[in-house]
């Protein structure tokens, strides 16, 4: 951990006046909610294992005992539980008022039956929404131009490593990247890293079925991932992406089909990087933490780090940004917005709602509040890490608009052409055009009406 | 002239022995076989239920059975989910929901089998082939409709969409299971009731009812094993925290969206929450077997 430890101490001033550059840029309304007198019952809801289920709980209480007119219903669920209840909510408008929210699957809901637009409660003042920078809140309007959420934290993928394999590496004689590096050049030093891994370990996850590593790639080489609804991206650079993996497949530098797929679990304890079987994976950098704690027990000694993705040869950065917030449902009352503001308002804008929270769903959107847990001594490094990594990139990563249905579909649909290319069944051609055609049908599918 | 057979008693009483030890060498390997194969279909479990009593930290750091340090931690963490929310309250829950269950499908299956199996009516046919058609509706086609008709009358967030169905006979699946069996049962015992002048409540509570315990049981197993299971429609119904049943409640240990996931409270809460389900299950075994045997499953 000592790498981390260093960055620490060595990167805060930077991280610091980033921060102060990013809170200059942001949004300069402020006007926070009347919290006095407030009364009624709101209903809140959102996704999470028990860790982050006890910081919300604990948030809620705080709010609770300076609000005792208000009563929260906690409405909690696993992620993938939590769309499908909201989504059956919706279609009998029975959503709670306040619905944690993600920009990946907010087009599916951000329509004014389903959620309220909150420009007219920001514009007076009855929503906060001072600091956070634009390129933010710009994230958080709907594909109709209105804002349907107030982001509170901030989340992007990386690519993660393990310190030791590549510190025995260097010892070797292999040449460490530093960041900017090209995907041409992070294939290279892959290549170069493979034969110093132990017997069995791989030097990267094999990421061509994954579409958080697919949007970096397609955004590098200049194009959009999705335009409105329609898929916005070449059949040529699907194709240079199937085959950029392949090769890596080919001579043995990442995982086989079988492999693939087994070590596609989102689980961190079931990952290669954890227990020493890989060099390198894209996951979210918040889960820094949790690999580095399953990698003590499992690996012990060996220290997980994280990087940004690979930029196109041109120098072009193609990294996503996406946001997690709290939305306003369309049913809510007008006796319990103030309330439901108020909330809003709390978990966003107040330092102990945010010191609890710790960054816990992506990095807390206000940058004050960012630099105030990077700078705490409680912080641990692995989250300093999360920011000073989210700092490096926020300025040139360009956050992709999904539309309705789009994640999913590009999930579903890039694991299924890619499985067939990486099985044989299908030529990389064949790949690239099945994942546009069906990609695009799915999202005709799922666009509204 | 034919001539006689002859045996030699020790040739025979040598074949026989080798007869007998080939069957007992083939019972034996028979026998290692299955319980190689249960190993590998146990091992999980039993490596499950080790981990319950491994700390946190060493969980995934061995994948030996036995733990080098026992804890009775992920019990205590686990039972307390968070906040005030215990798995006493996620059990209260999903036992009440059980027991109106179970009650409310043998009363009410139970009766609508007794009038399709004994009873003869106009349209019986059609409506039972209907009923049968109900078995053949996936979920998904039904909830939309049903979420919004119980948000219209109010229920949502109550155990009523849960229960009341059941008072209404609406498990097709138990109706068709005791039609099977009361239709097996001799007319003659029916037939002498109404000569003793037994209406047909008296011929179903006094005659019918006693003689179709096993697919009661049967169907009260079932019922119990079906509703502590049920995740989604707990989870559609039951959204408050304070309502939530066991499987609901388990599903929140984990966070495959990135924080942390606590796999000790987990496993324990797995662990405990499997005894109910087995304890109901053994209790019960004898008329289950009985029940599935009569009716029809053989």
């Amino acid at each position: 951990m000592q790498s981390t430890r260093v960055l620490k101490r060595g990167v805060r001033p930077l991280l610091a006046a980033s921060i102060l550059a990013l809170t200059l840029a942001a949004v300069p309304v402020g006007v926070n909610a009347q919290s006095e007198g407030l009364q009624g019952e709101i209903r809140f809801s959102w996704w999470g294992g028990q860790v982050r289920n006890e910081k919300t709980d604990k948030i809620i209480q705080l709010f609770e005992e300076k609000n005792p007119g208000v009563s929260v219903v906690r409405e909690n669920a696993d992620f993938a539980p939590y769309w499908e209840r909201l989504t059956i909510q919706s279609t009998g408008n029975n959503q709670p008022c306040a619905i944690t929210m993600q920009s990946r699957w907010m087009a599916t809901y951000a329509r004014p039956d389903i959620l309220m637009p909150l420009d007219d409660l920001v514009a007076n003042g009855t929503l906060d929404i001072t600091g956070i920078p634009e390129s933010v809140m710009n994230a958080a309007r709907g594909a109709d131009g209105n804002l349907y959420m107030i982001p509170h934290g901030v989340f992007y993928f990386a690519l993660m490593y393990n310190e030791q394999m590549l510190e025995n590496a260097v010892a070797a004689g292999v040449e460490p990247i530093e960041w900017p590096y090209t995907w041409t050049e992070y294939a290279d030093h892959l290549r170069a890293i493979q034969p110093t891994l132990p017997e069995g370990a791989v030097a990267t996850h094999n990421m061509g079925r994954e579409p958080d590593a697919f949007v970096p790639w397609v955004q590098s080489h200049g194009e959009k991932v999705f335009d409105g609804s329609k898929v916005a991206f070449s059949r040529d650079v699907a194709i240079k992406w199937f085959n950029y993996w392949e090769a890596l497949r080919n001579e043995g530098v990442t995982e086989s089909p079988e492999g693939m797929i087994s070590e596609n679990s989102a689980l961190v304890e079931e990952s290669n990087l954890a227990n020493g079987r890989g060099y390198t994976t894209n996951r979210p950098p918040n889960q820094l933490g949790s690999v580095q704690t399953v990698t003590d027990t499992v690996n012990p000694g060996a220290t997980i780090n994280t990087r940004p993705y690979p930029v196109g040869e041109d120098g072009t950065v193609g990294m996503d940004l996406g946001s997690n917030g709290i939305a306003i449902g369309a049913n809510c009352t007008a006796e319990q917005l103030p309330a439901t503001a108020a909330w809003i308002n709390y978990w966003t804008q107040d330092p102990e709602a945010a010191g609890i929270y710790q960054s816990d769903n992506g990095v807390v959107a206000i940058p004050e509040l960012a630099i105030a847990q990077a700078e705490s001594p409680d912080t641990q490094p692995t989250q300093v890490r999360l920011i000073e990594l989210y700092n490096e990139v926020v300025e040139t990563a360009k956050p992709v608009l999904w539309p309705a249905g789009g994640y999913q579909a590009m999930t579903d649909v890039l694991n299924r052409s890619y499985d067939a290319v990486a099985f044989g069944q299908l030529s990389v051609e064949e790949g690239a055009d099945m994942l546009i055609s069906e990609l695009q049908q799915q999202l005709d599918q799922a666009a509204p009406r | 002239m034919a001539t006689a057979k002859t045996y030699d008693p020790e040739l025979l009483q040598a074949q026989r022995r080798r007869r007998e030890t080939r069957r007992l060498l083939r019972g034996v390997g028979l026998h290692l076989l299955l319980i190689a194969i249960l190993g590998v279909m146990l091992y999980p479990v039993i490596w499950m239920v080790f981990s319950a009593f491994r700390p946190e930290a060493e969980i995934f750091g061995d994948m030996g059975f036995i733990p080098t340090t026992w804890t009775l931690d992920n019990f205590i963490r686990g039972w307390q989910l968070y906040g005030n929310l215990t798995f006493t309250q996620f059990y209260i829950n999903s036992f009440v929901l059980c027991a109106l269950a179970i009650v409310g499908n043998l009363i009410a299956c139970s009766m609508a089998a007794y009038a399709f199996a004994r009873l003869e009516f106009r349209g019986k046919w059609f409506l039972f082939a209907i009923m049968l058609g109900t078995m053949m509706l996936p979920i998904h086609v039904q909830l939309i409709p049903q979420y919004i008709f119980f948000l219209n009358i109010g229920w949502v967030n109550t155990i009523l969409p849960l229960i009341v169905p059941k008072f209404l006979a609406h498990d097709a699946f138990f109706i068709f299971l005791m039609v099977q069996f009361m239709r097996s049962l001799p007319s003659e015992l029916e037939q002498a009731a109404v000569v003793d002048g037994a209406s047909y409540w008296q011929r179903y509570w006094r005659i019918i009812l006693p003689l179709s315990m096993p697919a009661l049981a049967t169907t009260a197993v079932f019922t119990f094993i079906n509703t502590y299971n049920d995740f989604f429609s707990q989870l559609i119904y039951l959204t408050d925290t304070d309502r939530m049943t066991v499987p609901v409640a388990l599903r929140l240990f984990l966070d495959p969206s990135g924080g942390a996931s606590s796999f000790g409270g987990l496993f324990a809460m797995v662990l405990v929450s499997i005894g109910p389900v087995l304890g109901f299950f053994l209790a019960s075994q004898r008329l289950l077997t009985k029940g599935i045997a009569t009716q029809g499953f053989k």
